[in-house]
């Protein structure tokens, strides 16, 4: 329940903050209702960070915090809504273009959204990178006091005090639904800015998605890695507010100061010709190709053989040695399969060997 | 067979390209945007900020090429799918699943702690207000994501551990061993004032700490609770 409440309120301030996004680009073209919430979700998010940070200079509580939080977003919102009244600017986003048959396919982008927020919620990166900087957050919810630290770890402190949720609990189960569907968003926003076409767009988006989901480079890029780190300022940084910038940079230097759009199209130039008439799919050359493609697939496939048979070799190689290095014990049975005695192998490789009458049998 | 050989190669593939090819792909996706990109249109040279975004701009910008090609319908659906199966493979070469085995694993709880480490850090705060803690490598990070009250003796929020004493490096050492010496251990945490060790099951000493002067105080699930024994 905490969950869809932060959920729906951060999303409900996005959208408002993002009036500032239709009054930046009133003269460069407007603001999409997705870039809207991108650049509000950000805005947010930024104003959050900055409060938290320059009130842990001054050691204030996270009650101080949250009134100052919350006067900033107040300001922020009913500013631009003034403004946008003024200069005659919708506060509700006129709703875009209907959908069309073809858009039942972003339903797999969405799917996969969906399922990377739920996935993140049950899987735990081992690694002490995903954990480092929580604690800060953990001792603001503790004490209700702030003190420097990262801006992220500090904002998110400031929430799970407020929600008497503990920090971990925040950003393994709240955050991941409010963070990572902004981050993509963002994404959409700057794909959405520079492709033609919708299908271009899903394409470029499911591209984004697929090198989030094998998204780990290393231990040290860990800080930078979506699905593992959502709730980092590196993440903000790199996959939110780099998004953003984006786009408005792209705005900006696309239209004239007095409003009048530059470019017509975003793929202006000639494209190749390939004239297939009269050419025949088999043809000498085509054949040549598909042999040498055979071939190296041949090679490759020989490499990799030798490789796994040389790998097989040096395992088997290692264990025998390996087993060398250790004594053994073996049975030593009579022919009707009694136990006569036991052969202990030492690691010099001399044998002992031990009678069962020498023995006495324990239960 | 083929499967056998599809998989190997595959593998062999992703340890040749390495993980950490994203700025290679980048790198290409920037020449890919450049050289496509209208000469009108310098704003879309903006979209760079973005790498991620980036690279998902040059697979549609691919696509926006196959498509506007003057050939077959067959021809394009040819060259779009090995595209397309091309980009996939460069895809998944280019980084670790992060939901794979080797990179992460399911969650023991809503707190991603590992497992029975939560109830072995309730235990421990319910003896002392502010304990001071030695913990398995690695651990201390988790203890300070818990609750502030801990002083780990080792915070492995500074990457690297070189800030580390020699106490903490010894017994940091130790307790990463499977079989590690319990008396080194119980001598160093000593010297480092550490009333409460908290240890996994994963661990097999030959003799346990309760041999040197600390007592079980909590056994959970997969850790355990150790206190220093105070001489009246």
């Amino acid at each position: 329940m905490t969950g869809i409440v932060v959920f729906a309120l951060f999303y409900i301030l996005a959208y408002l903050v993002g009036i500032w996004a239709d009054i930046l680009m009133m003269k460069h073209g407007g603001a999409s209702v997705i870039f809207r919430i991108a650049f509000g979700g950000c805005a947010v998010i930024l104003t959050g960070m900055t409060v938290s940070f320059v009130c842990s200079l001054f050691g204030c509580s996270v009650a101080a915090c949250l009134v100052v939080f919350g006067a900033f977003l107040v300001a922020e919102i009913i500013t631009a809504a003034v403004i946008a009244v003024r200069k005659g600017i919708r506060i509700i986003a006129r709703p875009g273009a209907a959908p069309q048959k073809a858009d039942i396919l972003w339903l797999i982008p969405v799917a996969t959204v969906i399922l990377s927020v739920i996935e993140v919620s049950r899987f735990a990166m081992p690694s002490v990178a995903a954990y480092v900087g929580i604690g800060e957050a953990t001792a603001v919810f503790d004490t209700s006091r702030l003190d420097a630290g990262d801006p992220m770890m500090l904002f998110i402190g400031v929430i799970s005090a407020t929600a008497g949720v503990h920090p971990l609990e925040l950003i393994f189960t709240i955050t991941p639904s409010v963070y990572i569907v902004l981050y993509y968003v963002c994404y959409l926003a700057l794909i959405t800015e520079v492709t033609k076409s919708r299908l271009a767009s899903l394409i470029a988006f499911m591209t984004v998605l697929l090198l989030c989901i094998w998204g780990y480079q290393s231990e040290y890029a860990i800080r930078y890695t979506l699905l593992v780190r959502w709730y980092g300022t590196g993440v903000f940084v790199v996959h939110g507010f780099l998004n953003v910038i984006a786009v408005l940079l792209i705005r900006y230097l696309r239209y004239m100061p007095e409003g009048e759009k530059v470019v017509e199209d975003v793929w202006d130039d000639d494209t190749e010709e390939w004239d297939m008439k009269g050419h025949k799919i088999i043809n000498t050359r085509n054949l040549a190709i598909a042999f040498v493609v055979l071939l190296l697939a041949f090679i490759a496939s020989v490499f990799v053989l030798n490789s796994k048979i040389n790998r097989l070799y040096d395992a088997t190689v290692n264990l025998q040695e390996d087993l060398n290095k250790r004594s053994s014990v073996y049975e030593k049975r009579s022919d009707e399969g009694s136990i006569e005695g036991f052969v202990v192998r030492a690691t010099d490789g001399s044998e002992y060997t031990i009678s069962i009458d020498e023995m006495t049998e324990s239960k | 067979m083929i499967v056998e050989l599809v998989r190997e190669l595959y593998t062999s593939l992703r340890q040749f390209v390495g993980q950490g090819a994203l700025l290679t792909l980048f790198a290409v996706s920037v020449a890919v945007i450049v050289i496509a990109k209208s000469s009108k249109d310098k704003g879309v040279v903006a979209a760079i900020l973005s790498i991620t975004g980036t690279i998902g701009i040059a697979a549609s910008a691919a696509y926006e090429r196959i498509v506007s090609l003057k050939a077959k319908r067959s021809v394009k659906v040819i060259v779009a799918v090995f595209t397309a199966a091309l980009m996939l493979l460069v895809i998944t070469s280019s980084g670790g699943n992060v939901f794979s085995e080797e990179i992460s694993e399911r969650a023991a709880d809503d707190m991603h702690l590992p497992a029975g480490l939560r109830e072995a850090m309730d235990a421990t705060l319910q003896d002392c207000d502010r304990p001071t803690v030695l913990t398995m490598p690695g651990w201390g990070v988790y203890l300070k994501a818990y609750s502030s009250k801990f002083e780990p003796v080792y915070d492995e929020s500074v990457y690297g551990m070189s800030d580390l004493g020699e106490d903490a490096w010894i017994v940091y050492t130790e307790l990463g061993k499977v079989h590690p010496d319990m008396k080194k251990v119980a001598l160093h945490a000593r010297a480092m004032d550490c009333r409460y060790v908290i240890l996994s099951d994963g661990i097999w000493p030959e003799f346990p700490i309760t041999s040197f002067g600390y007592e079980k105080i909590f056994e959970g699930s997969r850790c355990s609770v150790y206190r220093e024994v105070s001489t009246p």
